[in-house]
């Protein structure tokens, strides 16, 4: 009897350990499938991730800010040694803004006159929020920071972000208070740009390297160093002449570009909302009216 | 009776801190530091608390909080979601056939378990994520990231070893 209870207990422990394994396997398996779920961007994924993203972003705002207040509180600290050259710096750079503001207003005033002469169908009017940056994340895996939008409606999926200079990233989650922005350098980020000067056309591609490169650009294009990157406005969502950065190294692959605004430095970006029409709805109309 | 009841809640909330301790640490991870340094080569925290709690209460840390730490990590991060629950796996497969290696042992061997297995979790999810894009992800950033995470594991260890010696020391 004792002999048939161990053997019972030996085959239970094996079928335990057995059922273990299988356990691990089966962990790797879900992770796989949650992986291709992601990528499918399936809506039910969509929205389950969308409102875990605000749970964990709310988490994450409330666990750091004591922590990011004692680091603002060391940066002012910090500030205080340099103010009175920043604050010589700023004088002057007011001085010459007041200057541009009002070579800026003339060329408003005759650009809104030419504009009427041509009969140009002018963009409607841009709408933004300002948004807080909670939490940022950067590694070889991903490229993103998380903003608190306040309860904001203005925000949806694939509205630009810009922060102090220029264009940095696009929104890619939103709830009703959080949304996480993917930056230019993640790899997921993909946006039409051009450069200023020559208008050669491209696409500012992340791959979460520090730097975005801007890529397929025409072989026979000339574009160089020092080059200035405008956004093209293709694609709809962004409208073209938005500043985005400077190409500080070219070559055949593609040109390198360096972000106006330092991504890593984000305190707060505008989320802004350009109401443009979306060209592949006014397709996809078209084709439903035939 | 309010007694036993007040005992089981306690024993069950000391049976959490390990998964608690270790998304606290993580939700940490995600400050904004304003610095280069830190946007490009952020330690991999999960994958590091991960590997003390299975060094010292793999009882505690078993292969579910494994999972469901993964999951709210995961849920945390830009990532696509699976992939470092996928790392923590991979970590806990090593750690659980290495374990008569490590357990026991001074810090500094630990701390060699450490920079062994934690560049082998970076480059199973660098390698299912450069799967998943089509295209090789920066080797040199995750290379930042590994020796930033292999500085920082003496803090986080310690960290974790103050709840381990004064919640956990105790057999629960």
């Amino acid at each position: 009897m004792v002999k048939r209870d161990k053997e019972i207990f030996f085959r239970f422990k094996q079928l335990r350990n057995v059922i273990k394994k299988f356990a691990v396997a089966l962990a790797f398996v879900f992770a796989f499938v949650f992986m291709l779920l992601t990528k499918s961007e399936n809506v039910l994924i969509e929205k389950t991730s969308g409102a875990a993203n605000e749970i964990v972003s709310a988490a994450t705002d409330v666990l750091v800010s004591p922590a990011s207040l004692l680091a603002e509180g060391y940066g002012y600290l910090r500030s205080l040694r340099k103010i009175d050259a920043e604050n010589r710096r700023l004088r002057e750079e007011n001085r010459r803004l007041i200057m541009e503001n009002a070579r800026n207003r003339a060329t408003d005033i005759e650009n809104r006159l030419l504009a009427q002469m041509l009969n140009y169908a002018v963009l409607p009017g841009a709408s933004f929020v300002t948004a807080k940056v909670v939490a940022e994340e950067g590694s070889a895996f991903a490229h993103a920071v998380t903003v608190y939008t306040a309860g904001s409606r203005n925000v949806r999926k694939g509205l630009a972000v810009i922060g102090s200079r220029g264009i940095v990233g696009r929104v890619e989650k939103c709830g009703p208070n959080y949304a996480r922005i993917f930056l230019v350098n993640d790899i997921n980020s993909k946006i039409p740009v051009m450069t200023e000067k020559n208008r050669v056309r491209g696409v500012l591609a992340g791959d979460n390297t520090p730097l975005p490169k801007m890529i397929f650009i025409p072989l026979e294009a000339d574009v160089k160093e020092g080059d200035k990157i405008v956004t093209s406005g293709l694609g709809g969502v962004v409208p073209p002449g938005l500043p985005v950065g400077v190409v500080i190294k070219a070559d055949k692959d593609g040109a390198v570009v360096r972000p106006y605004d330092r991504l890593n430095r984000l305190e707060y970006v505008q989320i802004v909302d350009y109401h443009l029409p979306d060209p592949t709805d006014e397709l996809f109309a078209e084709g439903e009216d035939k | 009776m309010t007694e036993s009841w007040s005992e089981t809640a306690k024993d069950k909330l000391y049976r959490l801190l390990p998964l608690l301790c270790s998304l606290l640490l993580v939700f940490f991870s995600y400050l904004p530091l304003s610095s280069p340094m830190a946007d490009n080569a952020r330690p991999a925290m999960a994958l590091m608390c991960a590997y003390f709690w299975l060094v010292y209460r793999p009882d505690l840390f078993n292969l579910g909080v494994v999972f469901v730490f993964g999951m709210i990590a995961d849920g945390l991060s830009a990532a696509p979601f699976g992939s470092g629950l996928a790392a923590l796996l991979v970590m806990y497969l090593l750690t659980t056939n290495l374990i008569r290696y490590l357990n026991g042992r001074v810090f500094v061997v630990l701390w060699a378990g450490a920079a062994l297995l934690l560049p082998v979790c970076l480059l199973a999810q660098w390698l299912l994520l450069s799967f998943y894009y089509g295209q090789p992800l920066p080797l040199l950033q995750l290379f930042f990231s590994y020796l930033t995470s292999l500085a920082c594991y003496p803090l986080i260890g310690g960290l974790n070893a103050l709840i381990l010696n004064h919640f956990l020391q105790e057999d629960i």
